[in-house]
């Protein structure tokens, strides 16, 4: 067997043994757990959307245990400061009696972040956890501190209530890889949460993957060959996205104030192999990209007036551009 | 065997399987094609818009339509990968065969390249030829057995118009149209051999109707009428050239001979006219002058001629013969014809037709080649003045310009009877050529109109020149006369009732 192969492999084998992992604690949700595995291995970041206590925090506490990461909880709050996230140099002295600056690292330097209710802090705080997310590193009075891979942030918000709130910006939205939606239990499973909640029952999460298998996997994923028309497929379902489009779908140009970004295309791309590889394939197809399309573009497509007093759904529309466009253009 | 041989075996056989569907489409595209222009090449014969002359028109349809099928499939052919792209999505093969080809093709290698060669190779490996490309029905399968059937319910039925369903006879009339075509065209180029003279009018008119027979452009009743026009001009033509030759040899030493009298008949046979030539031959000592000899050929292909138009009037009678009430009203025609057939024999026949004839030919002889002294046609005297001319517009009369077009004598407004030509009156100066285009019914006066008519006239004018009666006893006398008059006419209609 290849080097390759048994990554390919192991891959898989690494999500299955997660996801059961997991399952100790998670009811369900296997979805969300595949979606942010894909983005731990693409190198993004996810937002997750979803009402109070549907388990998002145990979800990310969990997948910190699992993967052996160091795990960082930021509850975002009105009054929170950028020094409060990225930490500050405070005066220290030493045996001498010598007095120095010593930085002390805020809860961004860990390895799988949860930003919870991120639209609580102002858009400053907002803004240094997002320049965190995007450079992989925090510059503080100069100096910069790199963040340790992997480096995951999964952000939390509400979406009801909208009093006090900061929404996020739609550039800063963009950085997000995946928009992900927590939905409510079935009520199989909220009986199994019962039972795991209210009962004497302890699971002991165990360590499935190390840091470096992570760190392998994110290198293998770039190399997962995808073929020209998924890519143009990719491309196409982008582009229908906008309301200016040459093949317009109705939904988008009655609702959609702008499309997806160049990003969109990249996660489409980048789940789609990944997807690939978490179902034993050495390929991405199109229904790779057709899986991953929700989460990498709906937090992409902006609504305009009309779609938000309606209350269009974005992926009623996402919907509509997989349905209306075409899986291979013949030249 | 290695991965890489093992797939691009598999691919060189969906290569095959691709080109074998490929052919097998365009054998499918070309019978749908040729059905349907058979079927409307059939459908446009069957209703009578066209009729194709024998079965050349279908191997060229379809030939037509494999060339077009070719031309359809090459341009609908898909590129190879698309093909495969194509399987991908039918089998659900998630891409896997497509993206193999691709970096396969392009040389791109990853560590993931050779495990989905691997596996598409496995993957194919399973896949049975039939699943590849499962059959099903294009439109073009589905035309086939569609037109096949309106094929064969237009070999079937009979769609043709009435008109052509009534007679029936078409057919034996098309061969009877190139019967008469091939007879005209060897009399012409015979005639252009011979003499190298232009074709005779009458052969051009055969061709005219053989024509109108092939494209089923004329009625019944106009082809009998043309037939029996020609047959009639025909006989004019027999008739004066031998009254022709009568003349010539009755000026000689030949005059009171048998040969003669059979000249004087008013239908020569070919057996006559053989045992004419025969005596001449006996008189001139075995060798007739070339003119009479030219004279008597063209007098024998002139009953030929006739012979044959007589035959053809008789087969285009029997081919019609199954519409009966068609025919008798014809032959009525035909009878009230006779009557004016033989008037215009006998006008003919009189001897200021046959000067018209003589002086026409010379005319024509004189237009080859001018004789001094002699009078000339219009289009030479045009000549003489240095304007260029049509030849023709000999025929015109007059010193006019005409329209240069030939005109059929039955073609002239007005004209009831075949026109005689006439050299005119050569007078000093400036000489006209005048063609008489009609003649009333002269009968057997042998007086000049003018001598009866000038002495009346004179007579008139002496009594207008007197003025005997005085002015205002004209009205008086005038309704005297016309109330005796009118008396006179109802004591006549009194009497006849």
């Amino acid at each position: 067997m290849t080097e390759a192969n048994e990554n390919a492999d192991s891959i898989k084998r690494n999500f299955e043994l997660i996801t059961n992992e997991l399952s100790k604690v998670i009811v369900g949700q296997t979805r969300l757990i595949q979606q942010i595995l894909i983005c731990l291995l693409c190198g993004g970041h996810a937002l997750i959307e979803g009402v109070p206590g549907l388990g998002k925090t145990l979800i990310v506490k969990s997948l910190g245990q699992v993967l052996n990461l160091k795990y960082s909880r930021i509850q975002f709050t009105p009054d929170l400061m950028p020094a409060d996230i990225l930490g500050t140099n405070i005066v220290n002295q030493d045996e001498a009696g010598n007095r120095y600056f010593e930085f002390y690292k805020g809860p961004i330097f860990g390895q799988i972040i949860l930003a919870d209710e991120i639209n609580r802090a102002t858009p400053k705080t907002q803004s240094a956890l997002l320049e965190a997310m995007q450079e992989e590193e925090v510059t503080v009075f100069g100096t910069k501190y790199p963040l340790e891979p992997p480096f995951i942030v999964l952000a939390t918000q509400n979406p009801l209530e909208m009093e006090g709130t900061y929404p996020l910006p739609e550039a800063q939205i963009d950085r997000f890889f995946f928009k992900l939606k927590i939905n409510y239990p079935t009520p199989d499973q909220l009986f199994e949460i019962i039972d795991k909640t209210t009962e004497d029952y302890q699971p002991n999460l165990s360590h499935t993957v190390d840091t470096d298998s992570i760190l392998q996997l994110k290198k293998l994923v770039r190399k997962v060959p995808i073929a020209s028309h998924v890519k143009d497929y990719a491309i196409r379902l982008v582009l229908a996205s906008h309301p200016n489009d040459k093949y317009p779908i109705q939904k988008t140009q009655k609702y959609v104030r702008y499309g997806a970004s160049p990003r969109g295309v990249q996660s489409l791309v980048m789940a789609g192999k990944v997807t690939a590889l978490l179902e034993g394939r050495y390929n991405a197809s199109l229904d790779d990209i057709r899986t991953v399309a929700k989460p990498a573009l709906r937090h992409r497509i902006i609504l305009n007036l009309r779609g938000d007093a309606e209350g269009i759904d974005v992926d009623d529309i996402i919907e509509d551009i997989l349905n209306g466009v075409p899986e291979k253009v013949h030249s | 065997m290695s991965t890489d041989q093992s797939f691009l075996a598999h691919i060189s056989k969906l290569r095959r399987i691709i080109v074998k569907r490929s052919i097998s489409h365009c054998l499918v595209t070309t019978c749908s094609f040729s059905l349907i222009l058979i079927t409307i090449a059939l459908g446009i014969e069957k209703i009578g818009l066209f009729l194709w002359y024998g079965y050349s028109i279908y191997p060229f349809l379809v030939l037509i339509a494999f060339a077009s099928s070719v031309l359809y499939t090459l341009r609908t052919k898909k590129a190879f990968l698309d093909e495969l792209i194509g399987i991908d999505i039918r089998l659900d093969l998630k891409e896997r065969l497509s993206t193999a080809y691709e970096y396969h093709q392009r040389g791109r290698r990853s560590l993931f390249v050779d495990l989905l060669i691997k596996d598409t190779t496995h993957v194919l490996g399973m896949i049975k030829a039939s699943q590849i490309f499962p059959t099903q029905f294009s439109p073009a399968h589905i035309l086939v057995p569609v037109f096949a059937t309106v094929m064969i319910v237009l070999l079937a039925v009979d769609f043709s118009p009435t008109a052509h369903k009534q007679d029936g006879s078409w057919e034996s009339l098309t061969q009877i149209g190139i019967k008469i075509e091939r007879y005209s065209k060897k009399e012409i180029q015979g005639g252009k051999k011979r003499d190298k003279r232009s074709p005779n009018d009458l052969y051009q008119k055969m061709e005219k109707i053989a024509k109108e027979l092939k494209n089923q452009s004329t009625t019944k009743e106009r082809l009998l009428k043309s037939l029996g026009e020609l047959r009639k001009e025909a006989g004019i033509e027999r008739t004066l050239l031998a009254q022709k030759l009568h003349n010539e040899l009755s000026l000689g030493d030949t005059s009171n001979t048998p040969m003669l009298n059979a000249l004087k008949k008013e239908k020569i046979n070919p057996n006559e006219l053989n045992q004419v030539k025969e005596e001449l031959k006996g008189l001139f000592g075995g060798e007739v002058p070339a003119s009479i000899s030219q004279e008597i050929s063209d007098l024998n292909q002139s009953l030929q001629l006739e012979q044959f138009l007589g035959e053809t009037e008789s087969q285009v009678r029997s081919a019609l013969k199954e519409e009966d009430g068609f025919l008798l009203l014809d032959e009525k025609k035909q009878a009230v014809k006779g009557k004016d057939d033989k008037e215009m024999d006998k006008i003919i026949l009189s001897g200021q037709a046959l000067a018209s004839l003589q002086s026409s030919r010379l005319g024509d002889e004189r237009s080859t080649s001018p004789t001094p002294g002699k009078a000339k046609t219009g289009s030479e005297g045009e000549e003489k003045r240095g304007k260029p001319v049509n030849d023709d517009q000999a025929f015109t009369a007059g010193k006019g310009q005409s329209d240069g077009k030939k005109k059929s004598p039955y073609a002239l407004k007005g004209s009831k009877r075949p026109a005689l030509k006439d050299k005119g009156v050569s007078g000093p100066g400036e000489r006209y050529n005048v063609h008489v285009r009609s003649l009333p019914t002269i009968g057997k006066a042998k007086i000049e109109e003018e001598e009866i008519i000038r002495p009346y006239r004179q007579e008139i004018e002496d009594v207008l020149k007197k003025e005997d009666i005085p002015l205002h006893y004209r009205e008086y006398i005038k309704s005297y006369f016309l109330s005796i008059g009118l008396r006179e006419e109802e004591d006549t209609n009194d009497r006849s009732q």
